[in-house]
């Protein structure tokens, strides 16, 4: 928002800027299915709704778009969590994911899997993944549509406005005032870079996606293979301790985001989109103090004194808005490429922030609202499944 | 900076938003279906179990034998499988089927497998030295699921 603006002037102007967010929000709820007839639905249908024009109404009014973005997407990965689970155990009676699912295709696709994909996708056109390419829940061909529609209009903006698993890690680095951990090695910000090449590269060879069977740490909170063998033991043992560690008891200590900064291999993948995409995040030179606010708060370590010279952040920023939000002097901005750094800043954040957030709200709506539904369903049955 | 880049560049940035309401819009499944139709993937044949060759006609159930799967990355590889299945007509499969199958349609039979759907096991006798071993059976609604390991190089 520009200085010197008026309250009124800024009420107005956030009241005009959220209006076709709640006109598309009320259009994009349903998920283009028609209105539900249960009550608890549409109880949890108008809270969804609400909660997200409200959050954007704060986001324009006041110009803070970590503080406020951080929320919504912290409630849409614990929503996420609360629909799917449930939903699994109706639909198929455990989280635990059986042969004969895989077989018949029901293993629902997230987009973690998709780097592993893309070599045997490239040289024989198939997917490697026990789902179904367009029938059911999360099928491999909308996922792939949708990473695709983000990484064209987000970049890794991705991880922070679209993946439905980073508000955990996010929920679990704003616990606590200050960081226990501070000095973390800058090496490890290549890591998730070679587990990207090492699990493109074996699950090409195996014609398994490594990742989702060995390390993914969010199975623990969404589906896992049925332990049938010492094997698929093993691997459960190694996601949950991934999930403790990374998701947990990493962000509580460092206070970033250290499983996206730290060991995502999709986030690795995604970090190269951002070379396409038109928005990124500068730093005026000439306001920039050298104060290092930026560095000390990115969650995903994205910003350190070589970046801060050059005026730009590492290819890995997520465009979450922190550094933005946290530069005292205004220095750090959203910005689109090909126009000039600091000029009109207001102009390229809400650029970047309409569809970002319209992003984040269309896939968030359902799972809040469907959140609230099983909430409300535990409130008044005892139970949070049908 | 030329007006003309900045114009690019501010046209590309207001095109986000059309792009992630037209991106909500593509997972339509019709849209999907025909995106996928268009690029040609398809889920792989080692968790599909490939095409299905030849159905048997039984008394009250059906036998589907799948292709051999050998599929690797590039080349074929040396061990694959076969994936059988058994369909009842009607409601439930007979307790016990005792079949021959031929699975590279030579007229010859290249294993027998004897399956007990009370207790979902199966009994695998190779008739073919490429025939290896039978994976456990899978239950699918009130059908049966069996792979056969099968090399293409016997000892």
């Amino acid at each position: 928002m520009a200085e010197g603006d008026s309250k009124i002037r800024r009420l107005v102007r956030a009241i005009v800027l959220s209006l076709p967010i709640a006109l598309l929000m009320a259009m994009m709820i349903t998920g283009g299915q028609p209105m539900p007839k249960e009550p608890l639905q549409i109880v949890g249908m108008i809270v969804a709704y609400v909660f997200t024009v409200i959050v954007f109404f704060l986001i324009a009014f006041t110009g803070r778009i970590y503080k406020y973005r951080s929320v919504f997407f912290i409630a849409c990965a614990v929503a996420f969590v609360l629909t799917f689970i449930p939903n699994l155990i109706e639909t198929r009676g455990s989280m635990a994911v059986t042969q004969s699912d895989m077989i018949q295709g029901q293993t629902p696709f997230c987009h973690m899997v998709i780097p592993t994909t893309l070599i045997p996708a490239a040289l024989s056109r198939t997917i490697i993944f026990p789902g179904s390419m367009v029938e059911g829940f999360a099928s491999i061909g909308s996922m792939l549509v949708l990473w695709l529609g983000a990484s064209i209009a987000l970049g890794r903006g991705w991880c922070s406005w679209a993946c439905f698993y980073g508000g955990l890690d996010e929920g679990f680095s704003r616990i606590g005032r200050k960081p226990i951990l501070k000095n973390i090695s800058r090496k490890w910000v290549y890591l998730p870079f070679a587990i990207l090449v090492a699990i493109m590269l074996l699950s090409a060879a195996m014609l398994t996606p490594m990742y989702c069977a060995w390390l993914c740490p969010f199975k623990a909170v969404t589906e896992f293979e049925a332990v049938t063998s010492a094997t698929v033991l093993v691997q459960t043992i190694i996601f949950v301790s991934l999930f403790v560690g990374l998701v947990v008891v990493g962000p509580i200590l460092t206070k970033r985001r250290t499983q996206c900064g730290l060991f995502c291999p999709m986030g690795a993948f995604q970090s190269f989109t951002n070379k396409l995409n038109i928005f990124d995040i500068r730093i005026d030179p000439d306001k920039c103090v050298q104060c290092g606010r930026c560095e000390i708060s990115c969650p995903t370590f994205s910003i350190d004194r070589e970046s801060i010279r050059k005026g730009k952040t590492r290819m890995t920023c997520t465009k979450c808005g922190k550094c933005v939000d946290e530069c005292p002097k205004r220095a750090v901005s959203y910005h689109i490429k090909g126009t000039p750094v600091g000029v009109k800043p207001h102009i390229a954040r809400m650029a970047f922030v309409y569809p970002a957030f319209l992003f984040l709200a269309i896939m968030a709506g359902g799972m809040i609202s469907g959140a609230v539904y099983r909430i409300l369903l535990l409130a008044t049955t005892g139970s949070m499944v049908k | 900076m030329s007006r003309m880049v900045k114009y690019l560049a501010y046209s590309w940035a207001l095109l986000a938003g059309p792009i992630v309401l037209a991106t909500f819009i593509g997972t339509d499944p019709r849209l999907v279906g025909k995106l996928v139709a268009l690029t040609g993937l398809h889920v792989h044949p080692i968790y599909t179990g490939g095409e299905v060759t030849k159905t048997l006609d039984h008394e009250g159930y059906q036998t589907l034998v799948h292709r051999p799967v050998f599929d690797g990355l590039i080349h074929e590889r040396n061990t694959g499988f076969v994936q059988i299945e058994w369909q009842p007509r009607d409601a439930n499969l007979p307790e016990t089927i005792d079949e021959d199958i031929d699975f590279d349609q030579d007229g010859k039979a290249d294993m027998r497998i004897q399956l007990n759907t009370s207790t979902n096991t199966a009994a695998l006798d190779p008739l073919d030295s490429r025939v290896l071993s039978a994976d456990e059976v899978m239950k699918v609604q009130n059908s049966r699921i069996l792979r056969v390991n099968l090399t293409k190089r016997p000892n």
